[in-house]
């Protein structure tokens, strides 16, 4: 049965929690569908064995310990994401009623309602894990299935008990702040700023990103190597879709741009100049895929591969410039690009759809980046 | 030294300002107006930060024909100033120095009149409104700009300081010729600083008054 503290809590946090990060969720959730649905399958897989039980055995992770250790990761990172949200929100004044009502439950009761209250935001990660546990009873594996649901629970409960904790603290109700400093000052030329936010302010949305990236282009190369069968259109579409995990970066970073840099437009900086820091800046973004991506691949497929994820990513970042900060908009319109961008490589268009995204960014940023709208 | 041409501004497709004409010549320059009239909006557009319709000439260097050289000519310092928080002032200067391409030092003396050496190096996510007015008012002063434009100077600043920046808004006018446009609700002191004209934002343009 679920209290009222529950309800209260879910109304508040969970809610809150989901509106907050609509964006990131929608991305992740599309990128991994259109990634187990669309390139998988793509050249390593003929139609025989595309059968509806194989296609969910690849929509999930049970078979596979090392799929199933990066997936945990992604879990946790959720997981401290939404610890971060939660915390952000205790010190909001208007919940700080919370502080003198709530903690004069017994304790076990507060668990229970803070319990619920993180079970709704991991919903996402509970209706997957569900999936994939009843797909792995299936195929007779009950090891990673238990697991599962194990890692699942100590995740919630965890939470849960962290959130007791901070609440019954002296110090709630503080605003949280958790800052990750170097022993030393890295430069910070210009076109590394967005850079520096990442790792000052986009921590977990930032590894997200990366373990979503870096998962694609390695269980991609990994059902290549084992077909024996390298096959450009493949590549390009793994590398695509790594690219698509960024999109929240993208969002974040026009949003960085708008907000915190508007004096910038003021620096004697032509666009052609600002267009090759963002080169430059994208090629650094994608740095731990560049090398896995030159591991994995021979130089010059890798060389090619790279110019047509910084030429995708440009093209990306090009239609915020146009769209503007509407997730509502902006998110519909990348995934017809995607898809568009899809079917461009399945047909052999690789090339050809790189230098039109490339030149498509470098428009839109030329005509956009002096009017940009004002934030007022 | 400025001309404004057929300038338009709307937000929303709503107008906020039409200014068919204006010139201004050298010298200080004070625009006074009630919130919400278009003070900043005018300053950020001469900036070059928000976008406008018409045109703007600087030293007969367009905003439209030339934006790298127009940019290079003006400079521009807000009257709440945004930063990202994980710089320190000291990159924040030298981020500036890059861009405007600033003499080497050229800031050393701005930052010590300020007394702004001892907290320099700390994050600006740390600094206080006044502290960050103060760095936003060194980083105008960077470079060479023939106009330098302040949004609001006069408030958060303390009295002391206020002198100061009167200082270096003298020295910089009578040394090397800096126009400047300052935005402000209240009256500028005519003994601390001698202003050559006055500009009025209402009725959604830009009147010029006696000087």
């Amino acid at each position: 049965m679920i209290s009222p503290l529950s309800r209260i809590l879910i109304k508040i946090f969970s809610r809150g929690f989901y509106r907050a990060n609509a964006g990131l969720l929608l991305s992740c959730f599309v990128i991994i569908v259109s990634y187990a649905i669309l390139i998988t399958p793509l050249g390593t897989m003929n139609h025989e064995l595309f059968a509806v039980s194989e296609l969910f055995v690849i929509l999930t992770f049970i078979s596979n310990p090392i799929t199933l250790s990066i997936i945990f990761l992604a879990w946790l990172l959720y997981t401290i994401k939404s610890w971060q949200y939660v915390f952000q929100q205790l010190t909001i004044p208007e919940n700080g009623f919370l502080f003198y009502s709530s903690t004069s439950l017994p304790r076990y009761k507060q668990l229970t309602g803070w319990w619920w209250m993180q079970f709704v935001i991991t919903l996402p990660l509970t209706m997957y894990g569900l999936l994939a546990v009843g797909f792995g009873i299936a195929h007779q594996q009950y090891l990673y299935p238990a697991l599962t649901l194990l890692y699942l629970f100590l995740l919630i409960t965890t939470s849960a008990g962290i959130y007791v904790w901070k609440a019954n603290q002296p110090s709630a109700g503080v605003p949280y702040q958790f800052s990750f400093s170097l022993p030393f000052r890295w430069p910070k030329p210009f076109f590394t700023l967005f850079l520096h936010h990442i790792l000052h302010r986009l921590k977990t949305g930032g590894l997200l990103t990366k373990a979503i990236s870096v998962f694609c282009l390695l269980s991609g190369e990994y059902s290549v190597a084992n077909n024996n069968r390298h096959d450009l259109r493949v590549a390009g579409l793994v590398v695509l879709t790594s690219v698509a995990a960024h999109l929240y970066l993208l969002y974040q970073e026009h949003r960085f741009e708008l907000m915190t840099l508007p004096f910038t437009r003021n620096f004697p900086y032509s666009r052609n100049r600002l267009f090759a820091y963002s080169i430059i800046q994208y090629l650094l973004l994608l740095a731990p895929e560049i090398i896995l991506l030159f591991i994995l691949e021979t130089p010059l497929l890798a060389t090619l591969l790279v110019c047509y994820a910084i030429a995708a990513l440009i093209c990306f970042r090009g239609l915020l410039y146009q769209i503007g900060l509407q997730m509502n908009i902006y998110l519909p319109v990348v995934f017809a690009v995607y898809i568009l961008l899809f079917w461009m490589i399945m047909y052999g268009f690789l090339w050809q759809s790189a230098c039109v995204n490339l030149l498509l960014g470098y428009l839109l940023f030329y005509n956009r980046y002096y009017k940009l709208p004002p934030l007022v | 030294m400025l001309r404004i041409a057929d300038f338009k501004k709307s937000y929303h497709q709503h107008p906020v300002l039409d200014v068919p004409s204006l010139e201004l010549g050298p010298g200080i320059h004070w625009i006074k107006g009630v919130n919400g009239s278009g003070k900043s909006t005018l300053l950020k557009a001469i900036a070059g930060i928000i976008d406008f319709s018409g045109d703007m000439l600087l030293d007969n260097v367009s905003i439209r024909q030339q934006p790298v050289h127009y940019r290079r000519k003006v400079n521009f310092a807000e009257a709440e100033p945004v930063f990202p928080e994980f710089l320190t002032g000291r990159e924040m200067v030298r981020l500036f120095a890059t861009a405007k391409q600033a003499p080497a030092g050229q800031e050393t003396p701005y930052l010590e009149s300020m007394q702004m050496q001892a907290y320099l190096d700390q994050p600006l996510g740390s600094y206080s409104s006044g502290m960050l007015k103060k760095l936003s008012l060194v980083l105008a002063f960077t470079g060479t700009p023939r106009l330098i434009l302040l949004d609001e100077p006069l408030i958060t600043l303390d009295t002391a300081s206020l002198d100061i920046l009167y200082g270096w808004i003298r020295e910089r006018y009578t040394a090397h010729g800096t126009s400047f446009l300052l935005s402000s609700h209240q009256p500028i002191e005519q003994e601390a600083l001698v202003v050559n004209s006055v500009l009025q934002t209402a009725d959604k343009t830009v009147k010029q008054l006696a000087g």
